[in-house]
This record gives C-alpha cells, structure tokens and sequence, in this order.
C-alpha cells in the first residue's frame, strides 16, 4: 500500500489562489510537485483501467492538464487526490466507451493487436535468473488476467482501497458511489480475485458453505 | 451470528473477507485466535496481490517513462497558459490587392468589350464558310453535304429532267403544238406592230 492521502499543506489551494492572482509561473512549478507526487499512482491507475501503456499515459496526462486548467473548480473539502482521482477515472471511462465504439466498427485485429492488452505482455522482463523471471512473469500473468476478469467497477474499487489503501469514504468519493455500494464491490472483487488465483482456498471455502447448508437442514 | 458459529464453528471465508472489505468485525473472530489468525493471513493475500498487480504497472512505468510523462504535462501546461498565436500571413508573397473600384469597372469593361468582338468575329467567320444565302442560325445548324456527294446528286437531277423533257415529247402530238403556235402572237410581229412606219 502507499502513503496515505495526507499532504504536507494543501498545495492544490495554494495553486488555486496564484492562478487566481495569475501568478501562473509559480503555479506551474507547485503544480510540478504535485504532478511529481501523484503521477505514479495515477499511472496504475489508468493502465489497470485501460491495459495499454500508452493509452494510460495519455490519460494521466489529460488528468494533469484537466485538473490544473479547472483548478478553479477545486474545493478544498477532500484531498487533492480525491478530486484528481474523480477526473482521472472519468477520463479512463471515456476512452474506454471511445474504444468500445472503434472496436464496434473496426474490426479487430488479430492477436492482441488491439487496444486491450495482456499486462505481463507490455512489462520488461526482470529477475536474477530465467527460471525466476519465468515463474515471476507467470505469476504476474495470472493475476493479470484475474484483474482483467473482473467487472470494471470493481476492479476500481479494488485497486483504489488496496494498492493505495483508501478507506471506503475516500473511494466513494472518488467514484461517486455509494460507501456501502463500495464495500459491496470490494468484498466481491477479493472473493473473485481469491476464487482465480487460490482455488484451494476457494475449495475450502466450498466445503465451509456446504457444512452451513448440512447444519441448516439438520435443524430444519 | 452465522449457523457454522452457532454451533462452535470459525468463520467462513466469504465472512472474514467482509470484514476485509470494510465490514464490522463479529465478537466470535475478535475473540477466537484461529479466526484471527485466518483473517490475518487473509489480509495478507490481498495485500500481497494488490502490491503484485502495483508491481505489474510499476514496470511498465519506469521512472525514465515518468520523468518522461511529467515533463509532457509541463509542456502542456505552458502551452494551455499562453494565449493562442495568430500566425500572419506569409510576407513574401502578399496577396495581389486590388487598388481601386474604378480600376476594377474598367477591366471588366475592356473585357466585355473584347468578348463581344471575339463573338462577332466568329459569328462572321462562321457565315462565310456556311452556305450563301443561309445567314440564320437555323439554316447554318443544318447538316452539309460533302462536295463529291453535291456533284453526284446535281447530275442525277439533270439526268432526271432531260428523261422528263424526252417523254413529254413523245407524248405531245406536233399538230396540236402547231395550233398553239397560231394562237400565239408573234413578239416580234408585235413589236414591229406598234413601231412608227419610218423606223421600221
């Protein structure tokens, strides 16, 4: 998990308040920091969504450039991040209905030509040894393809309240849901994600609802 | 409180992963240490995979490709906060400027005026290679015959009126022709008819 939401001082009013005297210099170089701070996280973010490298870099760009042209409109009542995260998603949904709409009348292309695209696939290789990136890469595979294999929203929401450890609150606010709708989507999308990658577990699991269903019937 | 709890059993998966995802923790998991245990483990799968799949996108974006993000948004920003150029027209080739109205009037004019010789000229040349008499533009569209053809066809006529000529002859009888003649005053005997008697 990363660092949490705090920020050292509310930089994004301070942006807000010298583009306002257009003081636009100096805003663009607090703005720099900002970017610096926010730029990772915001790049998972929108490769998990898009799975393509250079479409989720467009994205995040877009996000930058959005938020800071429409500063203005920043209220000070969440993080930076919340706000941000709100224009990023949003950004990522629309290429993702603009991508949706070429594939109806492109025809895709054969492989994985296309605009989706196996995670592991657009990764360098790292590992000290073959057998360590082979088992590496294989790993990251499946999990890839188990994140792919969940709904859209919730593999938002999974990946909000996880790789970046928001609470519930900060995730709905983020994504316009409800808390309780989040929470829902949440233990769905880790139930799947166990159900894909630990199917021991999910065995196990089986076995547990099948003793609740013998001990059900048994009082009946 | 499930029914496997109920009766002394732990929790079950899909239970303890609620309360992963934010649901409140049930008195029999605060209090049983293998249920604690399990959520513990639990936890640190999800953590586990969540850093994996951060890892995924974390090698994709290297911190050159980040630096090289950054700097495309702060271009970007520049560009946004400078107001749009108007770029001139190119200086070297200005567009011909017309100087006045007046000079305009006169060049159309001229160029009337040359149209309507131009038009004349060939409407003349046009009627002299036409055929004499056939000035109309309804007689000129008509189609020509080729000379050779013309010659062939003034022959077969002449040829046509010689054989009509001959046949009425042979029809005519020369006494009634003679009767005609009779009746007939002469011109000449006419004429010298009305002369004085000298100049006779």
């Amino acid at each position: 998990m990363s660092a949490p939401l705090a920020e050292p001082e509310n930089v994004a009013a301070t942006i807000k308040a010298l583009v306002a005297e257009q003081r636009m210099d100096e805003a663009r170089q607090r703005y720099a920091e900002v970017v610096s701070r926010h730029q990772r996280r915001a790049s998972r973010i929108a490769l998990h969504y898009l799975r393509d490298a250079a479409d989720a870099d467009e994205a995040v760009q877009d996000a930058f450039v959005k938020a800071f042209t429409h500063i203005g409109s920043y209220k000070d009542e969440w993080p930076f991040e919340v706000w941000f995260t709100r224009i990023l998603i949003n950004g990522c949904l629309d290429r993702l209905k603009a991508r949706r709409r070429r594939e109806r009348w492109i025809v895709p292309m054969i492989e994985s030509g296309g605009g989706e695209r196996e995670l592991t696939e657009i990764m360098p290789a790292r590992g000290p040894s073959p057998e360590d990136t082979m088992l590496l890469n294989e790993r990251r595979r499946r999990l890839a393809g188990a994140l792919a294999g969940l709904p859209e929203r919730q593999r938002t929401i999974f990946m909000l309240s996880h790789y970046e450890g928001h609470s519930s609150k900060e995730v709905s606010a983020m994504t316009g849901l409800n808390e309780s709708t989040v929470r829902v989507h949440l233990f769905r999308a880790i139930r799947k994600l166990r159900g894909m990658l630990a199917p021991g577990e999910n065995e196990k699991t089986q076995d547990l609802k099948t003793e609740a269903e013998d001990t059900r019937n048994a009082i009946r | 409180m499930r029914f496997a709890e109920m009766f002394g059993r732990h929790a079950s998966e899909p239970a303890l992963l609620a309360i992963i995802a934010g649901g409140p923790e049930p008195a029999h998991v605060s209090s049983c240490a293998p249920c604690q245990a399990r959520l513990a483990a639990l936890r640190a799968w999800v953590d586990e995979t969540a850093a994996e799949a951060g890892a995924i996108a974390d090698a994709v974006f290297t911190p050159d490709r980040l630096a090289e993000q950054k700097s495309g948004i702060l271009r970007r920003l520049e560009a946004a906060g400078r107001s749009a150029r108007v770029i001139a027209f190119p200086a070297g080739a200005p567009a011909p400027a017309l100087q006045s109205t007046r000079q305009v009037l006169r060049w159309a004019a001229a160029a009337a005026v040359a149209g309507m010789m131009v038009g004349l000229a060939s409407g003349r040349l046009l009627d002299l290679n036409g055929t004499p008499g056939s000035s109309t533009a309804g007689q000129s569209a008509r189609t020509e015959t080729p000379p050779r053809a013309q010659s062939l066809a003034t022959a077969a006529d002449e040829l046509d009126e010689a054989a009509l000529l001959d046949a009425a002859f042979d029809r005519i009888s020369l006494d009634s022709l003679r009767t005609i003649d009779d009746m007939t005053p002469r011109a000449r005997e006419v004429v010298l008819a009305t002369l004085p008697r000298a100049r006779r």
